[in-house]
């Protein structure tokens, strides 16, 4: 008796396409480029206001350190002819009553009896601008000059540019008072 | 009789579908909920539990590797985006085949002008089946030879279905889904499911009537 003919069934074909898959290295490469995928979607996309506006202020961004750059080499350019010129008005002395300061050292605080400051009063860059250049100290008082020398830029912010300008002036003792004078002023640019 | 064996296989698929579903379901959703409280690590473990089924239906409906690649993706991060949305209603599973079969229908629909088949791996089980055997000792063709051309006609017979009726028989026959899952995931009646997949798989036996006879 012969044997009934085998047939194929639709499903047992289909069943075939099961067996299609991807290796293991397919799905990492998914899995990557998902998860890069995944990050652009979370960061927030920039609304189209916040954009034209960005857009619009750019230029400002740029000009706005430009423009204080231009103005900051404008004011020390100002200032380093200013402090060629440079004369100091020195402060009248008002007082010679004896005063206590500390003078701060490097290495300790001595404490010195003064009699008097030095003011000056500068002009820089068309602000008046008052510094406390010099201290008189008691012991000194018996000379009867006093003349001192001192580097303004000790005085001066660093940005005036006054690297090396000196001035100097001479107290005078005159009878209960001290008369001041200012000496030369040497620049040394 | 074999009217008889595939409603018994749809029973059975709906059966254990409904039990799997239950619990799934509900560890599904704890994952979908940690989505939206902002953990991402969660999604990665609902894409890591579903992304070989998700791509094994868009590759049988595009019959292209690189675009299955690509579309899987697509709707893995249509998932992650509209997750918010998510209130549960359905399980994540029916909601994440639903947004993979309609990304992929707007593919096809874009480009059914645009036609090329890239196949995927076969794997070596497959060698041993039945069906092969039956098909090597009919023909007496080398196996390699013979999946290859089983690849070939399987997909180009595929591809000549609408894309109604193949998403039908995808999911049915190869993904093993039930008449109800289906009909949720295609958003059309039981009964429409039922229809297609009779004239599919007739248009299929007559596609590949050189191999069934």
């Amino acid at each position: 008796m012969p044997e009934p003919r085998k047939q194929l069934k639709l499903e047992q074909l289909l069943e075939f396409k099961k067996a299609e898959k991807p290796d293991a290295d397919f799905w990492n490469q998914f899995q990557a480029e998902f998860r890069q995928k995944q990050l652009q979607t979370i960061i927030v996309k920039e609304s189209f206001w916040s954009k034209v506006s960005r857009k619009i202020l750019a230029p400002s961004s740029i000009l706005v350190p430009g423009s204080t750059a231009a103005v900051a080499i404008f004011v020390l350019v100002a200032n380093f002819r200013e402090t060629g010129s440079v004369q100091p008005n020195y402060s009248e002395l008002t007082s010679l009553s004896a005063s206590t300061i500390q003078v701060a050292d490097s290495s300790n605080v001595v404490e010195q009896s003064i009699v008097a400051e030095v003011s000056v009063v500068e002009t820089v860059a068309d602000t008046p601008a008052s510094f406390v250049m010099d201290v008189i100290p008691a012991s000194d008082l018996e000379a009867a000059t006093y003349t001192r020398e001192f580097p303004t830029s000790t005085i001066r912010s660093a940005s005036s540019l006054a690297k090396a300008s000196y001035a100097s002036y001479t107290l005078t003792r005159d009878a209960g008072s001290l008369a001041m004078t200012s000496g030369a002023s040497s620049f040394g640019f | 009789m074999s009217a008889s064996v595939g409603i018994a296989k749809s029973i059975v698929k709906a059966f254990s579908g409904t039990q799997e579903t239950l619990s799934e379901k509900d560890a599904d959703f704890i994952l979908v909920q940690r989505v939206q409280q902002g953990d991402v690590a969660a999604f990665d473990e609902l894409m890591v539990k579903y992304r070989e089924r998700i791509y094994s239906v868009i590759y049988n409906l595009t019959s292209n590797r690189e675009d299955a690649s690509d579309l899987a993706q697509e709707a893995f991060i249509k998932a992650f985006q509209s997750i918010g949305r998510f209130q549960g209603k359905s399980s994540f599973f029916t909601w994440l085949y639903r947004i993979s079969v309609n990304t992929t229908l707007t593919h096809l629909k874009k480009n059914r002008l645009k036609r090329f088949l890239s196949f995927e791996n076969v794997s070596e089980e497959v060698n041993s089946s039945d069906t092969l055997e039956f098909l090597s000792d009919k023909t007496s063709t080398e196996k390699p030879v013979l999946v290859k051309e089983l690849q070939h006609k399987l997909n180009e017979a595929l591809q000549t279905l609408s894309v109604k009726h193949r998403t039908v028989i995808v999911l049915f026959e190869i993904d093993n889904l039930s008449h109800q899952e289906i009909a949720d995931i295609t958003d059309c009646s039981i009964g429409t499911v039922r229809s297609r997949l009779h004239y599919a798989k007739q248009q299929l036996q007559a596609e590949l009537k050189d191999l069934l006879d």
